[in-house]
């Protein structure tokens, strides 16, 4: 018996440490829970938490003030506790935001306000001014930055559409310069184009947004070396050849919805996205990568598994990590959402779905946003019980 | 512009309005807020329809019941109609004063498929949710119900059990 167990315990120590993602306990990004205080993570691309420095910021929207508005709250990396939440806006109400780290501590923030887009340049000491970046009817902007290099993109009201534009920034100081706004896609507008998101390669960007010129909403990518000129729109949903509506001649594809897009700054750029192919179960999360910048995807890959099929899956954020490309995202398969997040390990392989503390259990989590920084990865979202609405924070790192 | 240039610019409008799968025309829909707006002041039930852009079964359910005329008399003279895209950013303002978009809306309500068929009161608290396409007699069946007040003391299938068309 002695033999037996010297045995088992040699064989265990021979095999590899089974790694897995470990977390923090949650933390208050938001401050206290108050009624009628409601906070919302929501952006183009789910761009609310970068890192710039020692520091990370999360920004969102909330009614604090009396009207929805943006604020940032700030934390040092490597130690809990974010400090007092700062506002970002200046307007009658302000939407949607997205950040991007700098350098030395700074960031630079961009949301709707007032129905155009802005951005504004901020540290925990110093917040620049309020730049406005079109002056046209705007709204859901994304950012991307990597060294010296910042992008946005962003829908600009085009007669009855919104239609995408993208543009180079310059930050010097506080300071934000805005290059010329062009279109994305060069064919007229004839519908929306929606939601975008970005991100930087080392070769340029890659972009992908919803559009609803084929009668029916796509996803559809493009990549350009500079910013200015984009390539031909490539489809990244795929149209299962057979359904139901299909058959009877009626529509055209799926509901795809909310794609969001991350990279590793090198070649590796994953998308996911909401996706109604199996329409009976509501949106499930899918997810593609791509090893070439963006210029071209893999195969469309369910990112959750079997135990979250029965359930619609919502707000979809991506992280590419040196452990695979980590999904997050909110179901109520547990009755009231939750987050759930799911690893890729290899072409098609993804972990079982598993959960963190704090981000599931009593009350609702919904609404994650992902980062991968410093070799940790970073995760809000918006949890909501019984006192009110509080954003919170967990980090993990792979052990 | 000949026969033929008119005929097939006829038929890509037909087309296109197919597939888009919006409300139904001819019907008075409204924003959410708006809608409960009106109903507040009417103390008319809400009828709030949960579609989606290029939605196929909301396409069919456009074209073969809501083109009916007497189901469009029956629900423009009963409701408030409010019509959501599911998948849109537009925003709107909820009872409770917090601004959400209409995506947002159905992902609370748990808005898994479209179209979704929701009967509120009008004060926005929900009576019956109906997801899938629905004939014109399911939407008549959906009225008596819910105009007569039989939500309140049964479930829809005992109902329809007890009150056949």
């Amino acid at each position: 018996m002695r033999a037996l167990a010297a045995g088992l315990l040699a064989l265990t120590l021979a095999l590899p440490a089974l790694a897995d993602w470990a977390f923090t306990d949650a933390e208050a990004v938001s401050g206290e829970p108050q009624a009628k205080l409601f906070p919302h993570l929501e952006s183009a691309g789910r761009g609310n938490l970068a890192a710039s420095g020692d520091r990370l910021a999360v920004v969102w929207e909330d009614n604090r003030d009396g009207s929805p508005q943006v604020y940032v709250a700030l934390r040092a990396l490597d130690r809990p506790g974010f400090a007092a939440p700062l506002r970002l806006s200046a307007g009658r109400e302000a939407y949607e935001p997205v950040v991007v780290g700098l350098d030395a501590g700074r960031f630079l923030a961009a949301f709707e306000q007032d129905g155009k887009v802005v951005a504004r340049v901020f540290s925990a000491a110093a917040q620049g001014a309020l730049t406005q970046l079109d002056a046209a009817v705007s709204a859901q902007i994304t950012l991307t930055a990597i060294g010296k290099r910042i992008h946005a993109a962003w829908g600009r009201r085009d007669g009855r559409f919104l239609r995408l534009v993208s543009a180079p920034l310059t930050v010097d100081g506080l300071q934000i310069r805005s290059g010329a706004a062009r279109a994305v896609d060069l064919s007229p507008a004839q519908d929306e184009q929606l939601y975008a998101s970005l991100a930087a390669t080392s070769k340029g960007y890659a972009i992908a947004w919803e559009d609803r010129r084929a009668g029916h909403t796509r996803l559809l990518t493009a990549t350009s070396s500079d910013g200015a000129q984009w390539s031909t729109p490539q489809p990244l949903n795929e149209i299962p050849h057979s359904s139901s509506a299909a058959e009877l001649g009626l529509g055209r594809g799926p509901g795809v919805t909310r794609v969001s897009l991350a990279g590793d700054g090198a070649a590796t750029v994953a998308a996911v996205w909401m996706d109604k192919r199996d329409f009976l179960s509501g949106y499930d999360t899918y997810a593609a990568v791509s090893t070439d910048h963006g210029a071209s995807f893999g195969a469309n890959e369910k990112a959750q598994d079997a135990f979250g099929a029965e359930k619609p899956q919502w707000h979809p954020a991506v992280a590419v990590t040196p452990h695979g490309v980590v999904a997050a995202w909110d179901d109520p398969r547990d009755d009231t959402p939750d987050i759930w997040l799911s690893t890729r390990h290899s072409e098609k392989e993804w972990s079982d779905d598993f959960t963190v503390t704090g981000a599931a259990g009593p009350g609702s989590q919904d609404n994650p946003v992902l980062l991968w920084h410093g070799g940790r990865l970073h995760l809000a979202w918006v949890h909501k019980g019984a006192d009110g609405a509080q954003v919170r924070y967990a980090q993990g790192r792979w052990e | 512009m000949n026969a033929l240039t008119r005929l097939l610019a006829l038929a890509t409008l037909l087309f296109a309005a197919a597939v888009h799968a919006d409300p139904p025309a001819g019907y008075a829909f409204v924003p959410y807020d708006e809608g409960l707006r009106q109903a507040e002041a009417s103390g008319k039930k809400i009828f709030l329809y949960f579609g989606r852009y290029g939605c196929a079964w909301c396409d069919k359910t456009n074209k073969e019941s809501f083109s009916d005329a007497g189901l469009k008399q029956r629900y423009s003279d009963n409701y408030v109609l409010v019509y959501v895209d599911a998948e849109s950013g537009t925003r709107l303002t909820l009872p409770s004063g917090e601004r959400i978009t209409e995506m947002e809306l159905g992902a609370r309500l748990n808005v898994f498929a479209t179209p979704v068929f929701l009967y509120l009161e009008p004060d926005g608290s929900p009576i019956l949710k109906v997801p899938g396409f629905k004939t014109v007699q399911d939407f008549r069946d959906f009225d008596r119900y819910v105009q007569g007040g039989h939500y309140r003391k049964m479930k829809l299938l005992e109902f329809l059990a007890e009150n056949p068309a």
